[in-house]
């Protein structure tokens, strides 16, 4: 306790606090531009970073790490569109409140849950980092499989209105992903000679052509979103008995977030689509998540944040990055002369616990800026759409670019844009596809992998009791909706949920 | 009121979906001819999964197929989806393809213009062709972007775009 009091007075240094404070300003503005992430902000951030004495530097990471989780879900739940992957699900309900008129409800609940997973994951990663780190290398490629399928069985509950269409958008987001060069063989699939395609089609421009340019076609060709309602922006922000009455929610959402953030490469996305998806399976009214119901936004943005600790697990513990942005404060780190590891405990104990309670600081200062800054975003989204649209469309195509310098991103959005445009016109959600892009390489490569070590042997994936009880809860998670549809509404057919905001009719015939 | 020519326009709709579908998926069938074979002994090599999927996307193209041989008239032919209107949806259809070109004009000229240049004609073409008409707003707020855009992406942050000529 006293090596975390000394870590915290160490955190609370002017020159720190200042770094903890620069690094939350740019994290929610990282995290809030559709295109830019965590991983890209840290990026940007690196080069300052050298300059800097280890402990400001670590902490300034860590805290853009941090606040990037929640600013993501500003533009998730403001405008539709994720700021990055991670604040994919939030979208679901957030953006459904928002077009209640209850965005400053969404963006407190948001940023309360993601202040809650944050602290949790914090307290994991102090609690946990011996034991979780041993358990995350238990992980092989037939358990990677499993979490995989695991994953994409969540594609039962994105379906939308038409579980057939679903499940044929959940296909070509799995094809979307075979573009590139094959990452076993370095065979080129589906390039067609091309070389702008070798690197494959991202997620990031998948998310800003569905999102924000298939949104802004839909504006130009008259099927416009309406401005949500007005409304006091103090009155709109949730109640703190409201905030306190998910903490079931945060809880579960953390323990999910935390568990998943552990394993190297699973990530924050997995993370909170599966929260999303879990907190939808134990409510006792499934068929409201979608509709803009606030444990739809507390059990993602918990899972998402709570993540950021239990990824520095492998990191610290193993010298192993648990997501890209991890890898790049792997960089950062080995910059600074520190040597994550087995030994970083003994040998730089003083700057681990300044991180530790660097995240404590780094949430709080979060939740300052994101409660200061929901006025604004509040504001935002009462842009009349003729110029919302165009800016989100500009912003989005800016951020695409910046991701990589590479043009040939920016045209992959607009490609998505038109792809996801047709996919609406016709019925099509887009959830599932993005799901299935995500999960693709997860899926295909550990499968591919776990049978090589087999000699092709399907065994390998029930030998492994946590493979074999990932693939059940899939087979359980792809049965569920139906078996609940049946069970509810006996012989009468019940709605399916609309989790995908994006795809409903009601919003078709608000444009119309 | 029911119209059998909506009902004609949806089933149509549908089969154009399932032929587009067969098309995609035996243009993957096709190209995973050219796929080399497993790196180990039994298991699966690039190949694998590209043909699952083609077939997969073979049987919902099946099924679009019959849903279509199934299609019942549409009961209410100026909702559906699709179903054009008068000239409306062929207007709808040159916004469209206006607002894709703009986006796509914009990408192309965006390395040679540079971003300050071509950031606010995207902007403001954008802006016109989803309605806005005030000539205040059709000239500030992309000049406000743009300066937006240059000071917080290219001098604050660093980012490398373009700049042009």
């Amino acid at each position: 306790m006293s090596a975390f009091l000394d870590g915290l007075l160490t955190a609370l240094q002017p020159g720190n606090l200042a770094a903890l404070l620069a690094g939350s300003l740019l994290g929610v503005f990282a995290g809030a531009m559709p295109g830019l992430s965590s991983t890209v902000g840290l990026a940007l951030v690196l080069p300052v970073t050298f300059a800097l004495d280890p402990t400001p530097a670590l902490l300034m990471m860590v805290s853009i790490y941090m606040a990037a989780e929640y600013g993501g879900s500003i533009t998730a739940i403001a405008i539709g569109v994720p700021g990055s992957s991670p604040a994919l699900a939030t979208t679901f309900d957030g953006y459904a409140m928002t077009r209640r008129g209850e965005a400053g409800r969404a963006l407190g609940i948001s940023l309360f849950s993601s202040m809650s997973g944050g602290l949790l994951g914090t307290v994991v990663l102090v609690l946990a980092l011996g034991p979780l780190s041993r358990a995350a290398i238990a992980f092989g490629p037939a358990e990677y499989f499993g979490l995989g399928v695991f994953g994409l069985s969540i594609v039962a509950n994105l379906v939308g209105k038409d579980p057939f269409k679903g499940i044929v958008s959940a296909l070509l987001g799995l094809l979307f992903f075979i573009v590139g060069l094959d990452v076993l063989t370095g065979a080129p699939r589906l390039t067609f000679g091309t070389n702008a395609l070798m690197d494959g089609l991202g997620l990031v421009p998948m998310l800003i052509g569905f999102f924000a340019i298939a949104e802004a076609l839909g504006a130009v060709t008259g099927r416009r979103r309406s401005a949500p309602p007005g409304g006091g922006i103090a009155g709109a922000l949730p109640k703190a008995r409201e905030l306190f009455g998910l903490w079931r929610t945060i809880l579960r959402g953390s323990a999910i977030g935390s568990l998943i953030g552990a394993i190297p490469g699973a990530g924050a996305t997995i993370a909170s689509i599966v929260a999303w998806n879990e907190e939808r399976r134990v409510s006792k009214t499934p068929e409201r998540f979608g509709t803009g119901v606030p444990a739809g936004i507390a059990a993602p943005e918990a899972a998402n944040n709570s993540c950021v600790g239990a990824a520095m697990i492998p990191l610290l513990a193993l010298g192993i990055p648990g997501s890209a942005s991890a890898a790049v404060l792997l960089g950062g780190l080995t910059v600074q002369g520190v040597a994550p590891g087995p030994l970083l405990m003994t040998e730089r104990s003083e700057l681990v616990y300044a991180l530790y309670a660097g995240f404590v600081v780094a949430v709080l200062l979060m939740l300052a800026v994101g409660r200061l800054g929901i006025p604004l975003w509040t504001r935002v989204v009462r842009l009349r759409p003729s110029i919302l649209m165009p800016l989100v469309v500009a912003i989005s195509l800016v951020g695409t670019f910046s991701l990589r310098g590479n043009a040939a991103d920016a045209w992959a959005a607009l490609f998505f844009g038109l792809v996801g445009f047709a996919m609406l016109r016709g019925g099509y959600p887009l959830a599932p596809a993005v799901l299935g892009l995500i999960l693709g390489p997860m899926i295909e490569t550990n499968y591919r992998r776990a049978l090589s070590l087999s000699s092709g042997s399907h065994s390998i994936f029930l030998e492994s009791p946590i493979s074999l009880v990932l693939i059940l809860l899939a087979a359980v998670s792809f049965a569920a909706p139906a078996v609940r549809s049946r069970l509810v509404s006996g012989r009468t057919r019940a709605p399916r949920p609309e989790p995908d905001t994006h795809d409903n009719e009601p919003r078709r015939e608000e444009h119309e | 009121m029911s119209s059998p020519s909506a009902g004609g326009a949806a089933r149509l709709r549908l089969l154009a979906e399932a032929g587009l579908l067969a098309v995609v998926a035996a243009g993957v069938l096709l190209d995973s001819r050219a796929y080399p074979g497993s790196l180990a002994e039994g298991a699966p090599g690039p190949a694998f999964f590209p043909r699952l999927l083609a077939v997969l996307l073979m049987v919902c193209a099946a099924g679009l197929a019959i849903r279509a041989a199934r299609q019942p008239p549409d009961p209410d032919p100026g909702r559906s989806r699709g179903n054009v209107v008068g000239g409306s949806g062929a207007g709808r259809g040159v916004r469209l393809g206006l607002g894709a070109a703009w986006i796509a004009v914009f990408l192309l000229a965006w390395p040679r213009l540079g971003t300050l240049v071509s950031v606010p004609l995207l902007v403001a073409g954008l802006m016109w062709l989803t309605g806005e008409r005030s000539r205040l707003a059709l000239i500030s707020v992309p000049l406000a972007f743009a300066a937006f855009i240059y000071l917080v992406f290219m001098v604050a942050l660093g980012v490398p775009l373009p700049t042009g000529f």
